[in-house]
Parts: structure tokens; sequence; C-alpha cells
């Protein structure tokens, strides 16, 4: 499958990048809950185009240890609300170790829509420390 | 469902604890420092997020500066620390779903808390 049969007079390997976007935070949030819902500040709504998404932050959670087995925390894209499934990852958190997570996945959207990392928990609560989202445009849909 | 900081600390796990009890509509909380969100799995009604603020704004102050998950980490290493010293042949059924990392109940949690933690 290739994204850029669609633009043909846009070169995606152009540097600088034809739009780029971040978003960041330092501020701990925290998450108690198993549904996905929005990690805090990790949000952007980009004009219409094919976009590389890259997310990486650091995170724990508080509960991995006896109580009920190792506690499972998930991250995911969402686009215009709707799960990437592919870019779901997880980390199984051991009496609150930091752990890194990164995703990285490609995406169209139409102006109007949202990228988002989500993010829930299967126990415990889970913290996520400093983290970074961009968005960079590779091209036209 | 949205509600503002105290502008004191409060015990997020006994509001969680509550909302588990009393509110399966609800799944969690969220907190950031610029915001504070009850996860709704389906809609409250007005009553219920009315018993939500109630129950929010009676909170006390929560004045203990560590919180139950490290106490209980610092408590096990002690527990496992101590394990080492003991024969393994006379080991409780605690002390060895400890040493292999089993399951443990919240009964069992707390009292390794009372135990072995120390301030």
């Amino acid at each position: 499958m290739s994204y850029f049969g669609a633009a043909t007079d846009v070169n995606p390997f152009q540097y600088p990048p034809i739009a780029y976007a971040e978003a960041q935070a330092t501020a701990n949030t925290t998450t108690s809950s198993s549904t996905y819902s929005l990690l805090n500040a990790m949000t952007i709504t980009p004009l219409v185009g094919v976009y590389q998404v890259i997310f990486s932050c650091s995170a724990s959670n508080s509960g991995g240890f006896l109580g009920a087995g190792y506690n499972e925390t998930f991250f995911a894209i969402y686009v215009g609300g709707v799960k990437v499934n592919h870019s779901e990852r997880q980390f199984s958190a051991e009496a609150s170790h930091n752990h890194n997570v990164s995703i990285n996945c490609q995406v169209a959207v139409d102006g109007s829509q949202a990228i988002e990392v989500r993010w829930n928990r299967d126990g415990g609560t889970s913290t996520c420390h400093e983290r970074t989202l961009t968005v960079i445009k590779m091209a036209d849909v | 469902m949205n509600l503002q900081w105290k502008a004191y600390r409060i015990n997020l796990e006994d509001l969680e604890a509550w909302l588990t009890q009393n509110h399966p509509k609800t799944d969690g909380i969220n907190a950031s420092i610029d915001s504070f969100i009850i996860v709704e799995i389906e809609p409250l009604t007005d009553d219920e997020k009315n018993q939500i603020i109630a129950y929010y704004d009676s909170m006390p102050e929560y004045t203990d500066t560590v919180s139950r998950s490290e106490k209980l980490t610092s408590a096990l290493l002690n527990y496992k620390g101590e394990l080492l010293l003991k024969d393994i042949t006379t080991y409780s059924i605690l002390d060895k779903k400890v040493l292999l990392s089993l399951p443990i109940t919240k009964d069992e949690e707390d009292q390794i808390i009372v135990d072995y933690y120390t301030a």
C-alpha cells in the first residue's frame, strides 16, 4: 500500500516536512480507568492529509506487585474517535517501575478529525510522565 | 464528569473505591494538573452527579504523605528481607506467596503493611 500514489505532485521525502505539529507535556497525569480516554494534552487536529504519527512517553503503574498479578497499561492512537488498532501498545507494570512507550503509524485525516493518544489500565493507577505527540504531513489525501 | 480540584490533598484511592461501590456507570478517574475527570461508561443522571459532588465535597484533607502502594512496596521489601533469614521449612503459605510473587488478597496486603512497613 502506498499513501503517496494519490499525491504525485508532493515529494513525501522533502525536508523540511510539509507540515509539522507537536503536543508535549511534562506534568504527571494519572488514570484509574479501564476505558480508553484522552491522555492529557495529547491531541492535535491537523489540516487534511496523510500524517506520520509519532508518540513516546514514560509511564508507570502503582499496583503491579502481589495484589492481582501484573497490571497492564495500554496506549493507542485514535483518529476522529476511532482507534487505529495496530497502534495499540501495552506494558506490564511491576511496583511503580517506569517504562518507555513508543507508537508510530500513518493515518489520514479530513481536517476536522483529531489525532489523539488515549490510554487505560486494567488495575492500579497508571501515571504518565513526560510525553510528546508529533505529526508530520507526508502527502495530500 | 469534570470536578474542580480542591485546595487541599484528598485520598483519590478512597474516592475511587467509593465510586466503584456506588456508581457502576463510572470507570475510574483521570487526573492531571489541569483537569479532574470521573470517567463515565454510561451517562450519569443529574441525581447521580449530585451524589458524587456531595461525597467529593465531604472528603477531608489527606495528610498522609506516603501512598498505600508506596507503603506496600516498602513493606514487601522488608518482608522479603526477613524471609532470607528464616528457615525455608518453616515458611507459612503467605511467606511462600510473597517469595514467589503470587497474588495475595487485600487483607493480606494490609497485614503486611501493618507488620513490615516502617516510616
